[in-house]
């Protein structure tokens, strides 16, 4: 793991104002993220993970604190940041090809060769002229990677995307998502509720608790990739988090 | 319904998925395609057939209600003496200038509104008002102030398209998705790009749904215009049918108009269809 830290979270907290009161949604979080690395979020729902990804999306632009994306502090949403959003988020209307080359700059054959480039890195060959509502959730959700990963972004997240995938192809995902980080080594955040979900991808993975939400605990998954589920080393992890879940469920119950 | 492909990196599966798609398209039978056609036209061919019996039977004069016979001869005579092509061409004119002034204006207005809440604000309001006053009452002063001639005609028609064609753009503009607007923020899509892919496409179906509404109107609007001052076309031609008690042409006329209105709708939504391809693809 490189040292180099690609984003600073210093003391970052964001209160959502609505009408009849003000809604903290998260408290003082820091974390650091390295070059390379891939951090996995977990938490109950309503804990403010999806919204710090949003933060450092830049799609909430007014937060407490500082958010510093290679020092510039993030002010608004760029192509530095790739999104995967919990659908895919593509344009029904447009072609899978079309909708990877929105908005970018180029011959028509540039454009073509690109997205032919990046759907093979996603496992898609020639699907280029494909409707997305031709496409299953997991195929769809590719073509939304592979659309994000085209603009070179500096750090990729991702909130919660495989949600509304079903189990087997939500598997067969995460081994798609630890395979694509290995060869193109982007920098990559995961908001998850999942817990397998987390160690089987996660470098580190961040725990939150909700109300006020903040950062529980961070733990380093020291495991050889690519992950088994069912080996003695995942299970210790995923008491350890399982375990740290019960604990701040029980704080808050109190 | 979309397919499922759970094992990822298997080429024969990929691929047979790919032919599977093609596949799909264009696939009509025959046998149930004319059913559903029997299924359409059985109602008119029994109300034909209770009209002929009714206006043989003598019960009725047969100024009130002449046999389908007699109509399709009106009709055959209309159109060998020109009068109905010429009555036609005068009125599609009338038609198609008012509603290319009518449209384009409300497309403009109601997509400025769509996209900007001043401009809403400014129009939406005027429109609404215009909307209160019913087209026939709009008729007398439009005269008075046009006279009897072309043009007023043209705004008569105008004003008949504009507003279902404004409603509905600004209806579909602004049902944008708001999830669509993060995308652009996060691609950083420019405006005119977002406009083109983004916008238009999702408000199309509903533009169309204007446009289909503004072009009812507009014929509707010319017959009214032309009953009401002139000396030429469709609604003139009514009157004159009235006036000299020809009633097997005034219903060959009423079978015209209704038929063109039924012409232009179906073109309207072949065009539309073309726009909306991939739904086309999509929907199975």
């Amino acid at each position: 793991m490189s040292q180099n830290t690609i984003l600073e979270i210093k003391n970052v907290s964001k209160v959502f104002h609505t009408k009849d009161k003000d809604v903290e949604a998260i408290r003082n979080v820091s974390l650091n993220v390295n070059e390379g690395e891939f951090i996995s979020i977990i938490g109950a729902s309503g804990c403010g993970k999806t919204t710090l990804l949003r933060l450092i999306a830049g799609l909430e632009k007014e937060y407490g604190g500082d958010i510093l994306l290679d020092g510039k502090r993030v002010e608004k949403a760029g192509l530095d940041r790739g999104v995967i959003f919990q659908e895919h988020r593509l344009l029904p209307w447009l072609s899978v090809e079309e909708n990877l080359t929105i908005g970018l700059e180029g011959t028509k054959k540039e454009l073509h060769n690109l997205a032919a480039e990046y759907l093979k890195k996603v496992d898609l060959e020639n699907f280029e002229k494909v409707y997305p509502g031709q496409l299953s959730g997991g195929m769809a959700q590719r073509v939304s990677i592979a659309r994000a990963l085209m603009r070179h972004p500096r750090i990729l997240l991702l909130d919660e995307p495989l949600g509304a995938l079903d189990a087997l192809t939500r598997m067969n995902m995460q081994t798609e998502i630890d395979r694509i980080r290995e060869e193109e080594k982007t920098t990559m955040i995961m908001v998850t509720h999942d817990i397998d979900e987390a160690i089987f991808l996660g470098d580190r993975v961040v725990v939150m608790k909700p109300r006020p939400s903040e950062v529980d605990e961070t733990i380093t998954i020291e495991l050889p990739r690519p992950r088994l589920r069912s080996s003695e080393d995942f299970a210790f992890y995923r008491n350890a988090i399982v375990n740290k879940f019960n604990h701040s469920i029980m704080e808050y119950a109190i | 319904m979309a397919r499922e492909l759970t094992l990822t990196g298997n080429e024969n599966e990929r691929n047979s998925f790919l032919k599977k798609l093609s596949g799909d398209i264009g696939s009509n039978k025959f046998g149930p395609r004319l059913l559903a056609l029997l299924n359409t036209i059985a109602v008119p061919i029994i109300l034909l057939a209770l009209w002929q019996i009714l206006a043989g039977s003598g019960l009725l004069l047969e100024v009130i209600l002449p046999s389908p016979v007699k109509v399709v001869k009106a009709f055959v005579e209309m159109v060998k003496d020109g009068s109905l092509g010429a009555d036609l061409v005068l009125s599609g004119k009338r038609v198609l200038i008012g509603y290319l002034w009518g449209a384009g204006i409300a497309l403009i207005l109601g997509m400025f509104s769509g996209l900007n809440k001043v401009a809403e604000r400014v129009f939406s309001p005027i429109i609404n008002v215009i909307r209160q006053i019913p087209l026939y009452a709009w008729m007398p002063i439009i005269i008075l102030w046009f006279g009897i001639g072309e043009v007023s005609k043209e705004i008569i028609i105008a004003r008949g398209v504009l507003i279902p064609i404004y409603l509905n753009t600004l209806q579909g503009i602004k049902g944008v998705q708001a999830d669509y607007f993060e995308l652009a923020e996060v691609l950083e899509l420019k405006k005119a790009v977002f406009l083109r892919k983004v916008v238009l496409p999702s408000a199309v179906s509903s533009i169309f749904t204007g446009l289909r509404l503004g072009a009812g109107n507009a014929w509707m609007a010319v017959v009214a215009a032309e009953m009401l001052g002139g000396l030429t076309g469709l609604g003139y031609a009514l009157m004159k049918s009235r006036e000299f008690l020809w009633s097997d042409k005034l219903i060959a006329l009423m079978v015209v108009i209704g038929v063109i209105g039924v012409v232009i709708d179906v073109i309207l939504r072949k065009i539309e269809e073309s726009t909306l391809r991939w739904k086309k693809k999509t929907a199975k």
